[in-house]
């Protein structure tokens, strides 16, 4: 940026600026004469609402001001596979993957050394949506009624709700979900569905029904389900740079609770495909998960992960004991808040 | 302004320098410049006190609702300790203590105790909902039973609820979709925490006090935002606006970082207001009390018009009334310069009409007067102009007679003198005749006497000579004849003809020549000789004792002839009457020293004719010097005389 024809004037301007940035910014400025350090990040779906902070942090030039270049990988099917994030991290294809809690615990407990950073969603959005004409209220109400579930957490979060409210998860006639939408509730197909009430709660809503919901977290059944990790050897070697990061995501997500309406204009900007409104209603809904009272954006809770291990072991997903603190680590959240 | 316009023509002035357009733009500056003003102070005044006021109104409803707000909280503590009476509260305790789940039963006997409370509850609209958690957060019982069963330790107010009473700031609650504001009250037996009752606040009540729109105009509203994200807790009088919606403007801002005061500022509608801020501790949100500026201002815009009406009104009497009389001011003005001018061009008869008795008046009739008095004044010049003119002729008249005179004078003298000259001749030679014994022998006696006539009448002839040369002089008879002469030799000659009175009275004489003086000059060699004759003459005669000295000299293109004496001297307040006919220092001179005080006369004449000048310097008992000076024709070529 800094040529060697740029008049004495104009370098000591833009230092001036510098100076002045980096002592009005909370967040260390690295000199931007250094290389921008390159980094990926391996998203867990399509160009969505859901990634809406990255996309802040990349527009208002957050990664910028740390000397990043962050290259937004979409998630989602590839040649009819999967992307799993976790693989692409371990296999050093990306620096950070998006994943939940249950997915980090898990492939923990196979020995794969990833490690959680964040957490973009301070609550679960997960829940038991149900159509309100249906007076479906409570989990015992679920009894004998037909429950379309995804495999996976999903389920392992639905059979804890059910096995915590004293009822017999057999009594419940649990379908996997076949697609993604929420036309088996509205035909009546089914009685109830298990989704995000911040995505399949406002599809049933633009669908002209009112929806129900038995939120998961109501019934203690928290659980971090969009984290953001890496691997432990990553994370040794390049601290510092994830530091960074991790700043300018802060940044993009207060940015995006703070103007909802410019976070809506960058997805847009990212996913030309997706309905706006609907981007709009998602992005709108999940705001208050980002950032509910008695907690700090990003932030990570002991209670959460240990629901979440207390899940797995119950269920025996996870049969060889770990140490679930070793899952997720708040070096960088910490050090960001000053704790 | 040009004002170095010639005298004659009238002066030019442009449009913009005329007095009456000067006036008028003075009189249209001092009436709309106050107006101007005076309109910018109303304005600002009547502005500032509509502001004050509108300010003062929100701030007072703010304060009213603030106390609403409180006063409804409270409530709703107090009736979710009025649940709390000792029965209930052991019956609540028997419940907790035994929670299996075959006590299910048990739980619905309490539950439909606590519904059927928090159903009388309900009729005041305060709780939407009332429910009872243990220490584990586990809810037992409430008066929604979609509630039983949720574990509310992921709920915000979990924590603090467990100690005091807890009133749980506005926050959205997921399953509802909305901002929900719960009050807790703790439950203890005997020192021991049992439980929680809590009351999920029915939102309705707050927003009928919010809502209410008395004091606030057309346009104005009172609402309340969360600092949880910015929400708004209760809802706003326009449409579109959602509640689940960031909302940031000024006052919203001020009032979530703790501020309370007025301000103007664009509102969540981007439409300018004014606005009180408040922020409420307890709930932990923002109170905004806001009028729009177009109708809080209202009033501001009718008193200005109407003050605005009125200044225009007047500046318009002002300017017309201002009109007339720079019309009456400048109208006589132009009248007095019209008379002046036509006064200048010979319309003495002119006269201005006096109008009005004030200083434009006054200024009329001194006009009046000053024409009076130059019609007088030049009427007494012509009188005294024709009077000189008279006097004049008589002069002229006089001059001719004069000069007439004068030559007739000259004529007579000439005549006189050549006939005088003739009888005067045949007594000198006759009495030289005797004198030489040519007629016979003279006695001593007879001898001196014929000597007497012959000094006498040589003397006479002298005089007459002298009156002669005056006369032809005078009478313009003297020509000056100009031809080449030897100046050197003239000079000797003036030496010979001199030096035998040197000799007579034993005095120095010495001729001075310059070397630089032509030899041949242009010049009338007779005149010249009777000018240094003359003054030789004069010199002789005057020393007694010391030298003469004669020198010439040429300087620059003139000829200098200076005669030095070292006799008597004149005295300086004679210097100048020398050189008149007849006048010699003083009567005794002329019969010491002899002589008919006509030689200088002569001589100046002479000088005169010939282009030049005589001047004398001297000093009583030291001597004179006469210096003439005259134009020095050198003449190149030799020619003989």
């Amino acid at each position: 940026m800094l040529t060697p024809h740029m008049p004495h004037r104009v370098v000591a301007i833009l230092l001036l600026a510098g100076f002045g940035l980096s002592a009005c910014n909370a967040a260390p400025v690295t000199p931007t004469h250094a290389p921008a350090d390159k980094l990926n990040i391996q998203l867990a779906w399509t160009h969505e609402y859901s990634s809406a902070a990255f996309y802040a942090a990349e527009k208002n030039n957050h990664f910028q001001e740390q000397n990043l270049n962050v290259n937004l990988i979409e998630g989602g099917f590839k040649d009819g596979k999967y992307i799993v994030p976790i693989d692409q991290v371990l296999n050093n294809t990306v620096d950070f993957g998006m994943g939940s809690a249950s997915d980090i615990l898990v492939a923990r407990s196979q020995g794969k050394s990833i490690v959680a950073l964040a957490s973009i969603m301070q609550r679960s959005p997960l829940a038991v949506i149900t159509l309100a004409k249906s007076n479906v209220q409570r989990p015992t109400d679920l009894i004998g009624k037909k429950v379309a579930v995804s495999d996976g957490g999903a389920n392992q979060v639905f059979t804890t709700l059910l096995t915590s409210q004293g009822i017999d998860p057999t009594k419940v006639n649990t379908i996997p979900r076949a697609t993604f939408g929420v036309d088996p509730l509205l035909k009546g197909d089914v009685d109830a569905l298990v989704g995000w009430v911040i995505n399949e709660g406002v599809q049933v809503r633009e669908a002209g029904q009112e929806p129900s919901f038995m939120l998961m977290s109501d019934y203690g059944v928290d659980s971090y389900d969009f984290v953001l990790f890496t691997s432990d050897q990553s994370l040794k070697t390049h601290a510092d740079t994830y530091e960074r990061f991790i700043r300018a995501v802060l940044a993009g997500l207060k940015d995006e609770i703070a103007s909802p309406d410019q976070a809506a204009a960058y997805i847009q900007s990212y996913a030309k495909n997706l309905d706006p409104k609907g981007q709009y209603s998602r992005l709108q809904a999940s705001i208050p998960l980002l950032n509910p009272p008695n907690t700090k954006l990003g932030m990570m809770g002991d209670a959460n992960w240990a629901i979440s291990y207390k899940i797995l072991t119950d269920q025996k997903i996870i049969t060889t004991p770990i140490d679930y603190k070793s899952a997720y680590t708040l070096q960088i959240l910490n050090k960001i808040y000053g704790q | 302004m040009n004002t170095s316009s010639s005298a004659g023509a009238p002066m030019k002035i442009r449009f913009w320098e005329q007095l009456s357009r000067r006036l008028f733009t003075i009189l249209l500056l001092l009436t709309i410049v106050p107006l101007v003003v005076v309109q910018f102070i109303t304005l600002r005044q009547t502005s500032d006190q509509a502001q004050k006021q509108v300010f003062s109104q929100l701030e007072s409803v703010s304060s009213l609702k603030a106390n609403e707000l409180n006063q409804w909280l409270a409530a709703g503590h107090s009736q979710i300790r009025a649940i709390l009476a000792p029965d209930t509260t052991q019956n609540i305790n028997n419940l907790i203590s035994a929670p299996t789940d075959e006590g299910q039963t048990h739980i619905n006997g309490t539950l439909a105790n606590l519904t059927s409370i928090a159903a009388t509850i309900g009729k005041t609209r305060l709780f939407r909902d009332i429910f009872l958690y243990n220490a584990d957060g586990k809810v037992l019982a409430s008066s929604n039973s979609a509630d039983i069963g949720k574990i509310v330790t992921r709920q915000p107010y979990y924590t603090n609820s467990l100690a005091n009473a807890y009133t749980q700031q506005p926050y959205y609650a997921l399953g509802v979709g909305q901002l929900t504001i719960i009050l807790t009250e703790p439950i203890t037996v005997n020192g021991k925490l049992v439980g929680v009752l809590a009351g999920d606040i029915d939102l309705a009540t707050l927003t009928a006090i919010m809502t209410e729109r008395i004091g606030l105009g057309e346009t104005g509203e009172t609402y309340l935002v969360s600092s949880d994200n910015n929400y708004f807790l209760t809802p706003s009088r326009f449409d579109g606006f959602s509640l689940t919606r960031a909302y940031h403007t000024n006052g919203i801002d001020k009032a979530l970082a703790g501020q309370s005061g007025a301000a103007i500022y664009a509102d969540y509608r981007n439409i300018s207001v004014l606005g009180y801020y408040r922020w409420i501790p307890e709930l932990q949100v923002g109170l905004l009390a806001e009028q729009d500026v177009s109708e809080a201002l209202a009033a501001t815009q009718g008193v200005l018009n109407t003050s605005l009406l009125i200044g225009v009104v007047s500046a318009l009497v002002a300017v017309v009334i201002g009109s007339l009389y720079i019309a009456q001011v400048t109208t006589p003005v132009r009248e007095l310069a019209q008379a002046a001018i036509e006064i200048t061009n010979g319309n003495l008869a002119r006269k201005v009409q006096i109008r009005e008795r004030n200083e434009i008046g006054l200024l009329a009739q001194a006009f009046n007067q000053m024409t009076d008095q130059l019609t007088s004044n030049l009427k007494q010049l012509d009188l005294k102009i024709e009077e000189v003119n008279n006097t004049n002729a008589d002069l002229q008249v006089a001059t001719v007679k004069a000069r007439e005179a004068a030559r007739l004078k000259g004529e007579f003298m000439a005549t006189m003198s050549h006939e005088l000259r003739t009888p005067l001749n045949a007594m000198l030679g006759f009495s030289s005749i005797l004198l030489d014994s040519m007629g016979g022998e003279i006695d001593n006696d007879a001898r001196h006497m014929i000597e007497r006539i012959q000094a006498n009448s040589e003397r006479l002839l002298n005089l007459i000579n002298g009156v002669l040369d005056i006369a032809k002089i005078e009478a313009g008879r003297m020509e000056i004849v100009y031809k080449p002469t030897d100046l050197y030799k003239l000079v000797d000659s003036w030496r010979q003809q001199m030096s035998v009175l040197a000799e007579q009275k034993n005095l120095k004489f010495r001729v001075e020549i310059d070397p630089a003086v032509p030899a041949l000059i242009s010049a009338d060699g007779e005149r010249l000789s009777q000018i240094a004759v003359n003054l030789l003459s004069n010199a002789f005669k005057f020393t007694e004792q010391g030298s003469i000295i004669l020198s010439t000299r040429a300087l620059n293109d003139e000829l200098l002839i200076e005669v030095k004496d070292t006799g008597i001297g004149i005295p300086p307040h004679a210097t100048s009457l020398i050189f008149e006919e007849f006048r010699q220092v003083d009567g005794s001179s002329r019969r010491a020293y002899g002589g008919t005080g006509l030689g200088l006369a002569i001589v100046r004449n002479l000088c005169r004719m010939m282009d030049g000048s005589i001047r004398v310097t001297s000093e009583m008992g030291q001597g004179s010097t006469f210096i003439v000076t005259l134009p020095l024709k050198p003449v190149l070529s030799p020619v003989a005389t």
